[in-house]
């Protein structure tokens, strides 16, 4: 495989603290994520997934292991790892066009090119007419639209999702998985998808990494082979579904 | 709901409204228990009231005396008094007057001290054309020592214009500090404040008040109308009490220099020096009271001043003292 | 009561005192603008002056404390023992190193307006939501940019509430400043007349003061709504 991220071994020990004791959160956890890949990660909670996808942005160290993209070792944060929050983390005081700038006016590019850019991420996730509105005056939906806005004008090599959907209606999920999807498909970044809901990891994901409960590692991996675009009705997408679920109820019962 | 706040808010505007009246006017004076007299901070020229207290003569006059204060400044004092808060007052004469022709009805039972102030300089300055364009500080706006200080300008052809002057919002006892610091170039103040400057070698008497205004009032005893009226006896017994005391200061200076020593805390050279310019009387001439409301008035009115006391509140000077002026307690 | 004026002045009493006020003439130096113009210009001169410094150090030394916890761990004790002390107290002490009129009044008020807008300043620094410190990491700004693009406006509404609540204080302890070492500001328009006894005259002066505070109060408050207009999107 033609692989740019490596996850190579990699472990996490939180050290004690006055009223913790010291936490594993992550054991040996390898994983592999091609270029364009859509990869999700799956697991009970707990397991340390927000651990891993934040030392593969780049914003926590691992203890031992190492995370490499493109052959170069990750050592800090960078705008080639882009990263989408659930919470969406907008900054409150700047309306859509100027968060989706943030990252190109933190490299000083020119005004012109930052507006040009802004314009074609912003009408990517469909937000056009809405540029000057501030998040305030944004839904669930359309704040994560332009959180991811503002993740890929940085022109990432690969997309680290934190569960964006995780705090959006049913409806909005729904609507949002296929945007996502479309967005993917025109953009072809890697993405990797942080996850507890099983049916939404087996509707996006090419592979679905499942993790053991804590200390993380991973349990297994499913490759997901349906065609885009997916039902949730058919018959494969139920037993991959169902598959998925139980190994991740019986890592569930061992705690 | 919203009724229900409304007449919340409605008794709490009534409460607001009449809870100062009730404080004011919420002891009753022919209950009291003890004399409440106020005094002023550190002031010598209030000194017989801490001779009377300390050889007992309030008790020889069969009379409990509580004594309220120290005031910061005679004003705050007359207002307390107004309030219902003090029922003998020793202050300046011209608080007195000046709470009197604001239609306070009190009554002045007896002098204290004449004289006693003077303007004190620092060292640089040895005329008082060197005071152009210094800052001066005296006591509040009114008072017989601001009044001076603007007739012993007057006299050497200067005016309240001609310097910058602070009355009223330096203390009494922060001059001396003040003036041996720099910050202020003279003062005019009573004693023992002249004295401390005087002693410390910081400062001089550029003039004695004496000398602007020979036997000119100072400090008086005061009282409400209303506690006079209702308190014959008690009256009586202070103003027995004060003029024993005054008699005492006359006749033991010595002892009544420790007492003042123990009560200002100052030491005895201060002291010393402070009594050789303070005369301790009983007496008040009313004609030196009706020049000296005559005088704040006409200064108000040739504008060296803002008016303090107009021709409109007291249309004639000699009335008005004679009006507040009662002196029969005292004996011959 | 009613027969005391002098401590219970009536409306009317105070309405021919501001008319008396406006016309007589001014401080030293502002004779032309009248009496109440007059020493209301001087206070408010040392208001701006005073709450300016204030402002200036009050929210540097807030960003900085707030931002790097051992520079905070610095300050804390410091300000923490002083704080508590009311600025009244302070006034002996700022004759003593300011002598009078100006430059102690703008201490105290500097004094005043201080604390409130440093430990607001602090406390706004200091939640700055991690996850839009984190996204911006990972959108490539340096810590310097993570300062002043995100800290510092994700601060901004607690500063501006730091600011207000400071002026407020500022111009309570221009008053506690004008009543001693001072002879100009309505400060000392209030003690003079209350000296003198003219409690009406005393009235309107407090009243001046209540009024100007107000309208700086609601000056600032416009400027507050502006800058972080996003606050009231919702």
């Amino acid at each position: 495989m033609n692989s740019k991220l490596i996850v190579d071994n990699i472990s996490k020990v939180f050290p004690a603290r006055k009223m913790a004791t010291a936490t594993q959160a992550l054991k040996n956890f390898s994983l592999e994520v091609g270029n364009g890949e859509f990869v999700c990660i799956v697991g009970p909670s707990g397991c340390g997934k927000t651990t891993l996808l934040k030392i593969i942005a780049g914003l926590e160290t691992a203890s031992q292991g190492s995370v490499r993209l493109n052959g170069n070792k990750v050592e800090a944060p960078g705008p080639e790892r882009g990263m989408v929050f659930q919470d969406f983390a907008l900054y409150p005081w700047r309306d859509v066009v100027g968060n989706v700038e943030f990252g190109p006016e933190m490299r000083y590019l020119p005004r012109s090119e930052r507006s040009e850019i802004s314009q074609k991420y912003v009408s990517l996730v469909g937000m056009e007419g809405n540029e000057h509105k501030y998040p305030a005056q944004l839904s669930g939906g359309m704040k994560q639209r332009v959180a991811i806005a503002r993740a890929l004008a940085n022109k990432p090599d690969i997309l680290l999702m934190d569960e964006p959907f995780g705090s959006l209606d049913a409806q909005t999920r729904f609507v949002m998985q296929n945007e996502l999807l479309r967005i993917w498909n025109e953009d072809r970044k890697a993405v990797i998808f942080v996850t507890h809901n099983v049916e939404e990891a087996v509707y996006l994901a090419e592979r679905v990494v499942v993790m053991t409960a804590g200390p993380g590692a991973v349990k297994g991996i499913y490759p997901i082979a349906l065609s885009y675009p997916r039902s949730r009705a058919d018959h494969g997408f139920i037993s991959l579904r169902e598959k998925i679920t139980d190994s991740i109820t019986e890592e569930v019962k061992l705690i | 709901m919203s009724n229900s706040i409304n007449k919340l808010i409605i008794l709490s505007l009534v409460t607001l409204l009449i809870l100062p009246s009730m404080m004011v006017t919420g002891c009753s004076p022919s209950d009291i228990a003890k004399v409440r007299i106020g005094y002023l901070l550190g002031d010598l020229h209030h000194l017989p009231l801490f001779v009377a207290i300390e050889k007992g003569f309030f008790q020889e006059e069969g009379i409990d005396v509580e004594v309220v204060g120290p005031f910061d400044a005679g004003p705050a004092e007359m207002d307390a008094m107004a309030a219902g808060h003090l029922d003998i007052g020793y202050v300046g004469a011209s608080p007195a007057i000046m709470s009197a022709a604001r239609g306070v009805p009190l009554a002045i039972i007896s002098g204290v001290n004449q004289e006693g102030s003077a303007l004190v300089a620092d060292k640089g300055i040895t005329s008082i054309g060197d005071l152009r364009s210094k800052k001066i500080a005296t006591p509040a706006p009114g008072s017989i020592q601001h009044i001076m200080t603007g007739m012993v300008l007057s006299e050497n052809n200067l005016s309240f214009k001609d310097v910058e002057l602070f009355p009223g919002t330096i203390k009494a006892p922060d001059m001396p500090l003040n003036l041996q610091s720099g910050r202020i170039s003279a003062y005019f103040i009573w004693e023992p404040f002249v004295a401390m400057s005087v002693v410390s070698g910081s400062g001089h008497v550029l003039v004695n008040s004496k000398d602007i205004w020979p036997g000119h009032p100072c400090c008086v005893v005061v009282t409400r109308d209303e506690f006079l009226k209702n308190n014959d006896r008690e009256v009586k017994a202070v103003v027995s009490a004060h003029q024993k005391a005054v008699k005492f200061i006359v006749d033991n200076p010595a002892e009544s220099k420790r007492i003042g020593q123990k009560y200002t805390g100052l030491g005895a050279d201060v002291i010393d020096s402070a009594f050789s310019r303070v005369k301790y009387v009983t007496g008040i001439n009313n004609n030196d009271l009706v020049k000296f409301v005559n005088g704040i008035i006409e200064l108000g009115e040739n504008g060296s001043i803002k008016p303090i006391i107009t021709r409109k509140e007291v249309p004639e000077a000699d009335d008005f003292i004679n009006g507040i002026i009662d002196l029969k307690y005292l004996s011959r | 009561m009613a027969d005391l004026p002098q401590l219970f002045p009536t409306p009317v009493a105070v309405v021919v005192a501001f008319k008396d006020l406006l016309i007589a003439e001014g401080p030293a130096g502002l004779p032309w603008a009248g009496e109440l113009i007059g020493n209301m210009l001087v206070s408010l001169w040392r208001v701006i002056v005073g709450f300016c410094l204030a402002a200036v150090t009050g929210v540097l030394l807030g960003v900085i404390a707030g931002w790097w916890p051992r520079a905070r761990d610095l300050v804390e004790p410091v300000v923490e023992i002083i704080r508590p002390i009311p600025p009244l107290a302070w006034v002996p002490l700022a004759m003593l190193w300011f002598g009078l009129g100006f430059r102690p009044a703008v201490f105290l008020i500097w004094l005043g307006a201080f604390f409130p807008i440093l430990s607001n300043t602090v406390l706004g620094m200091e939640s700055t939501p991690k996850n839009l410190i984190e996204v911006s990491k990972t959108l490539g700004a340096n810590s310097r940019q993570i300062l002043f693009k995100v800290g510092i406006p994700s601060a901004l509404p607690s500063i501006m509430a730091g600011l207000r609540i400071g002026l407020g204080i500022g111009w309570m302890c221009l008053v506690a400043a004008e009543l001693t070492g001072s002879n100009t500001g309505l400060g000392y328009l209030i003690m003079y007349y209350y000296s003198t006894m003219e409690a009406a005259k005393m009235v309107a002066g407090m009243l001046t003061i209540g009024l100007v505070g107000v309208l700086a109060f609601i000056g600032l408050k416009k400027l507050e709504d502006r800058l972080v207009f996003w606050r009231e999107l919702e």
